[in-house]
């Protein structure tokens, strides 16, 4: 049985195809979570909020193709997540400085591995870790960026240039490091 | 959600996306669902106490309509009661009496008939009470006593049926040139005031014994 028989049969009311799409998108979706959630626990909830209301609303999803499924559940649970932060209050701290227009040097990246990337972002704090999530990765404008954090916009570029910055750094330390081990 | 910030191909992007677990850890899919399994019976529930107690405000609402209209009808006859007509103690009459031959006369709260031959011409509860006090009525005309309590109407009855004041015939002062003070009974001549001459004379001045009162009136202090 494809996705597409699976919302199918999961718009029915069919809770093996439910399970199914769970257990096919699980996995993915706690990666995404954590990205934006440190705790692992606090993650999971998110996680599982995210599926409960995709099961809620899939009456109203016409699928397309599967991008566009993995899409629509990234935003779900990245919504599940911003909303938990916003509950903390994690961004009333984040205060606006001078923007420095940092570039990050994505070859670096490139070279490292998917749980070594996973590894540096989830180091970072958590308003220039969200804020690198969602213009970086998730490729929303600074505008949006703003409006849903409740931040301004150059409030919202300086912890990206500061997140690039503190990115660049983590890497070079890495680089370093991994040089020093392989000297030894 | 991709926007166009990110134009390159960028493979660590497409590498995070493929990210399904960290080697170190060990995500349970089972318990995970059992997790999300009771999170979605739990909000059901919620959703059925939410529409009970929706239906027990309902309930509520349509049972409290009733006193809500009963107590809107009954605002008209508490005020008619909150006016105070115990006090008032007025002559009544009562309209089923033979009222040919007697006098209905009401003591705050009860009405009592005496024959009309016998009551006072002008009736007034406190010497209606003195009548009967004095038990020369009741007991030869074995009135009618109906007990009620007096309501607004009766108090209109009340009210027209007190005495009207006798009205003074208003006399112009100068008319009564030449008459005697009705106070005293001076016969003497009683004198108008001049005007004219801003000159106030009475009836004391002539005499010349107890001269009180004589005023003359000028421009001049």
């Amino acid at each position: 049985m494809n996705i597409a028989e699976l919302i199918i049969e999961a718009k029915r009311g069919s809770t093996a195809a439910e399970k199914c799409l769970f257990d096919l998108f699980a996995r993915k979706m706690l990666m995404v979570c954590r990205r934006y959630v440190k705790n692992p626990e606090d993650a999971e909830e998110r996680m599982l909020d995210g599926f409960h209301n995709f099961f809620k609303s899939i009456g109203t999803f016409t699928y397309q193709h599967d991008a566009a499924l993995m899409a629509w559940l990234k935003k779900i649970m990245v919504n599940q997540c911003l909303m938990f932060l916003r509950k903390k209050n994690v961004f009333t701290i984040v205060t606006e400085s001078a923007a420095e227009n940092i570039s990050l040097d994505e070859d670096m990246l490139d070279r490292l591995s998917a749980t070594e990337i996973f590894q540096l972002i989830v180091q970072l704090p958590v308003g220039y870790r969200t804020v690198f999530n969602l213009y970086s990765i998730e490729g929303m404008p600074h505008a949006e960026i703003a409006s849903l954090l409740n931040i301004s916009e150059g409030t919202s570029k300086s912890q990206l240039s500061k997140a690039k910055a503190l990115l660049q750094k983590m890497i070079l330390n890495k680089g370093q490091g991994y040089a020093r081990q392989q000297q030894q | 959600m991709q926007g166009n910030n990110n134009n390159e191909t960028q493979g660590w992007k497409s590498k995070l996306d493929g990210l399904e677990s960290l080697s170190a850890e060990d995500f349970d899919l089972q318990t995970s669902w059992q997790k999300l399994e009771n999170l979605r019976v739990k909000s059901p529930r919620k959703k059925k106490a939410s529409w009970y107690w929706l239906a027990a405000a309902c309930l509520l609402a349509v049972s409290g309509l009733p006193f809500f209209f009963n107590s809107t009808k009954n605002i008209e006859p508490m005020v008619k009661q909150a006016i105070p007509v115990k006090n008032i103690e007025q002559p009544v009459t009562n309209g089923n009496a033979d009222t040919n031959n007697v006098i209905a006369v009401a003591s705050s709260s009860e009405i009592k008939i005496i024959p009309k031959s016998q009551a006072p011409s002008v009736v007034s509860p406190k010497k209606y009470e003195t009548v009967l006090k004095k038990d020369t009525i009741l007991k030869e005309a074995d009135p009618v006593v109906a007990t009620i309590l007096p309501t607004v109407t009766d108090t209109l009855k009340l009210m027209a049926a007190a005495p009207v004041k006798k009205k003074l015939k208003v006399v112009p002062y100068n008319e009564l040139v030449g008459s005697t003070d009705s106070l005293t009974g001076d016969s003497r001549p009683y004198f108008p005031v001049k005007f004219r001459t801003k000159e106030i004379y009475t009836n004391n001045t002539g005499s010349g014994k107890d001269n009180i009162i004589r005023i003359k009136l000028s421009s001049q202090n």
